[in-house]
């Protein structure tokens, strides 16, 4: 017995010692990501993992630039009439497909027009204001029925990405774009492949030859791979694993604002939370430090409104508006009527761990000025037809993502907004939002999203907690990340120093 | 005739499941639609979306439509995971990972069941106490916690096998089998604790009976009577128990495949049920439960060659 033990043992030493790390060559990347994408058809993804890394496959007109600006792409240069009814894209010349042909004026029409058909995809309504789109030579002309401000910024987005029309049917899961790089292959559930596309417009790009993207579900398993050095980057680290890479030599972490809008939602049409001053009590009762600490490890910013100081000038800073103030919360209670507080229902979205933490440490917060909340964890379908669509909730925490327009963000707090779960309305502020749609002037456009974060903060909508840290962890020797403030990830500048 | 009506008992099992695996789903709630939009989500693009995956459809006539593809051999696409891949097609592709984990994952829990319920059985004192005790811890470990452990040590700090993922076998298959001795360790090890305590209580069970008396009075040195004469005999509870244990550990493979991130049909059908990808789970749900059915007729068919006394 004690000897066919000895000899397991022996052997399955033998067959380990076939040791695991693999050497990779200096012009490849292996990146961890934790779900697969939805589909690579820009009319059918919706979901924000897919366009992070159809950013590298596909590209629109114009793209997104990491400071937030817009910069050209398939549009070499661009101009908009004074009265911002007319759009010209002059296509930037010998640009090929990964199919090998050249880009002409008629793929965009033809992407274009279907995206804004909404028979047929669903995220046609940001693209609504287009009346007609015509080519004169090299130049496409679109021409809308009312001035649209946020047009350029939603031609950035991945459903605007222009694909050759007979590779209609095959698109969801073998994309064919203009992008640095060409998807090869994609095993689901397991990885997928990307290889430089020789015939990129740009020659200085991409950088790697290949970049692999292991889908790892679980956050432990990924830094495990990483720590181990068969994952080279994890681009966005939830923060409580923080503390088993930081002070480790072999690894970097670049942390940046990851544009999300983290909050407290409040159901402001739903007793007693239609008062506003049990919404303003909530507001003070909150602190927000405390949250930053707890639930994200100290990475994150605080904010006041519904939008992440990420948007640069747009942003307007009410961090101030309302001071961590617990007396003067419950004084606000007792003025509306509840001297002793009042129970309600948290729901808190299961695989969100950084806003369950924070709902925990609200409830805490709330508790103390006699607002005692019943915490009910729900899976994310039932978050997403509950709380949001059926806005059958008292309150819950949940994040907005980045989007480069303000308008797209704060689009949501119209009163009519089908997207305005939290049942938020104010007369002034819709007056406002479509007044910033129409205005062309940057100056009096940028004066009209102050003034409607302001609203936001007066009215004591929610309570805006914080922008969280998006924290990219990579081996020491992997150069060339680059952070933008919407859902994107570059891999085309990344390289590995030698 | 045994036959027949084990096949037929198969199907009308393969049948009920499906049915109930469909109801099922409509029943939890959660609309594909909305998981597809998330909080970008208008009554308009909701009622698009849900047109374009046929779920504006009444239950029963999307229930039929899935049935009659599956007679054609089509079994759908899938909606909201991977959307354009076939089911069949993920489905085909999670098998090579799932089938050998699952069937070296009984094999090695079986070894050790035997080697250590025999040890079990037949010492006295000490080392029965310790095997008991072992089979104690190992049958109280919850998988993730284990094989998080197992990660820890053997990749991270020994860095002998791979912290997670699977290659393809035909491009790397050294590669594809070390992925895999992580996961069959935890996945046995609480199997080999429960088939353990079976080999022991089974053969001190037969070594009661007379016959084990004759052997050990005619003189036959005592592995002989143990190995040849008591486990011989033990074995067909042995293999129920086996059995019962596979279908368990299939079970098991949905925490495990998440663990270590290997592409199995657990993932796939966790994956799926998260997204309600209704065609998907239909599927990967059918692809398990005749996993399970034809383990199941595997086992039956070794009675007969295990117990010459038991005839179909």
């Amino acid at each position: 017995m004690r000897r066919t033990l000895a000899f397991g043992l022996i052997l399955a030493i033998v067959l380990m010692g076939g040791c695991t790390s693999k050497a990779r060559p200096n012009d490849s990347l292996v990146v961890a990501i934790p779900t697969d994408p939805d589909s690579f058809h820009p009319h059918q993804s919706i979901a924000a993992a897919t366009s992070e890394i159809a950013f590298n496959i596909y590209e629109g007109l114009v793209k997104a630039a990491p400071d937030g600006s817009m910069i050209p792409a398939l549009a070499s240069e661009w101009k908009i009439e004074e009265d911002g009814l007319l759009y010209s894209f002059v296509l930037r010349e010998g640009v090929k497909f990964h199919n090998g042909r050249e880009l002409t004026p008629e793929d965009v029409i033809y992407c274009l027009n279907r995206l804004r058909d909404p028979e047929v995809v669903a995220k046609a309504r940001d693209y609504s204001h287009i009346k007609s789109i015509t080519s004169e030579g090299n130049t496409v002309i679109i021409r809308l029925d009312q001035p649209d401000a946020a047009l350029l910024a939603a031609l950035t987005e991945f459903g605007a990405a222009i694909y050759p029309k007979e590779a209609e049917d095959q698109l969801s899961t073998k994309p064919v774009g203009t992008g640095p790089f060409v998807l090869t292959s994609w095993q689901p559930n397991s990885k997928l492949v990307l290889e430089r596309f020789a015939d990129y417009w740009n020659k200085e790009l991409p950088k790697l030859n290949q970049v692999t993207l292991q889908i790892i579900p679980e956050a432990a398993t990924a830094v495990s791979n990483l720590l181990t050095g068969h994952v080279d980057l994890i681009p966005r680290l939830e923060a409580e694993y923080l503390q088993q890479v930081e002070g480790n030599a072999k690894l970097k972490i670049i942390d940046s604002p990851m544009a999300l809008v983290q909050l407290l939602a409040i159901n402001n049409a739903r007793a007693p939370f239609d008062d506003l001053r049990v919404r303003q009590a909530i507001n003070y009762a909150i602190n927000r430090e405390q949250i930053i600490q707890g639930a994200a490890w100290g990475k994150g910013q605080p904010i006041g409104s519904n939008l992440s100081p990420a948007m640069g000038t747009w942003y307007q800073d009410l961090t101030g508006y309302y001071e961590y103030d617990p007396a003067k919360a419950k004084q606000l209670l007792a003025q509306a009527g509840y001297p002793d507080g009042f129970s309600a229902t948290l729901y808190l979205p299961a695989p969100y761990p950084l806003h369950r933490s924070a709902g925990e440490i609200c409830a805490d917060q709330l508790a103390a000025v006699g607002i005692n909340l019943d915490i009910q964890v729900i899976e994310w379908a039932t978050w997403l037809e509950k709380v949001y669509s059926n806005r059958d909730f008292e309150l819950t925490v949940i994040g907005f993502d980045g989007r480069l327009d303000p308008h797209t963000v704060l689009g949501r707090y119209q009163s009519t907004s089908s997207r305005n779960f939290a049942n938020f309305n104010d007369q002034e502020y819709d007056q406002l939002l479509m007044q910033g749609l129409r205005e062309t002037n940057p100056e009096a456009r940028k004066a009209i999203y102050h003034r409607l974060q302001t609203i936001l903060a007066e009215k004591a909508s929610n309570v805006y907690i914080m922008d969280p840290s998006q924290l990219a962890v990579m081996q020491k020797n992997v150069t060339g990340w680059q952070n933008y403030p919407v859902y994107v990830l570059d891999l085309a500048p990344l390289q590995r120093a030698k | 005739m045994y036959w027949l009506k084990k096949l037929a008992a198969m199907l009308v099992t393969l049948g009920l499941v499906t049915m109930a695996t469909f109801f099922a789903l409509y029943l939890i709630p959660g609309d594909p639609a909305a998981l597809i939009l998330g909080t970008e989500a208008d009554p308009e693009a909701l009622q698009l979306v849900r047109a374009q995956l046929g779920l504006d459809q009444p239950t029963a006539v999307q229930f039929v439509a899935w049935l009659r593809g599956l007679l054609r051999g089509d079994l759908g696409n899938s909606i909201t995971f991977s959307r354009g891949y076939s089911v069949a097609q993920l489905v085909l592709g999670a098998l090579p990972v799932t089938i050998p984990l699952a069937l070296l994952s009984v094999g090695v829990a079986l070894l050790i069941g035997v080697l250590f319920g025999t040890v079990a059985a037949t010492e006295r004192g000490g080392k029965s106490f310790i095997v008991q005790y072992l089979s104690q811890i190992s049958l109280s470990l919850p998988a993730f916690w284990l094989g998080i452990l197992l990660i820890q040590f053997f990749a991270i700090r020994r860095g002998w096998l791979p912290p997670s993922g699977m290659p393809a076998w035909s491009t790397d298959p050294q590669g594809a089998a070390l992925s895999l001795v992580l996961p069959i360790i935890t996945l046995a090890l609480p199997r080999a604790a429960v088939l353990t305590r079976t080999v022991r209580s089974a053969l001190l069970d037969t070594i009661r009976e007379d016959y084990i008396r004759t052997a050990r009075s005619k003189g036959l040195p005592e592995k002989v009577v143990v190995y040849q004469h008591a486990l011989r005999n033990a074995l067909v509870s042995i293999s129920t128990v086996t059995g019962i244990q596979l279908i368990q550990l299939l079970a098991g493979t949905i925490v495990v495949e998440q663990v270590f991130s290997l592409p199995g049909l657990g993932r796939l059908m966790l994956s799926a049920v998260l997204l309600r990808d209704l065609p998907l789970v239909q599927g990967a749900v059918f692809a398990g439960a005749l996993l399970i059915l034809l383990a199941n007729l595997l086992f039956d068919s070794l009675y007969p060659l295990l117990d010459p006394r038991v005839h179909v």
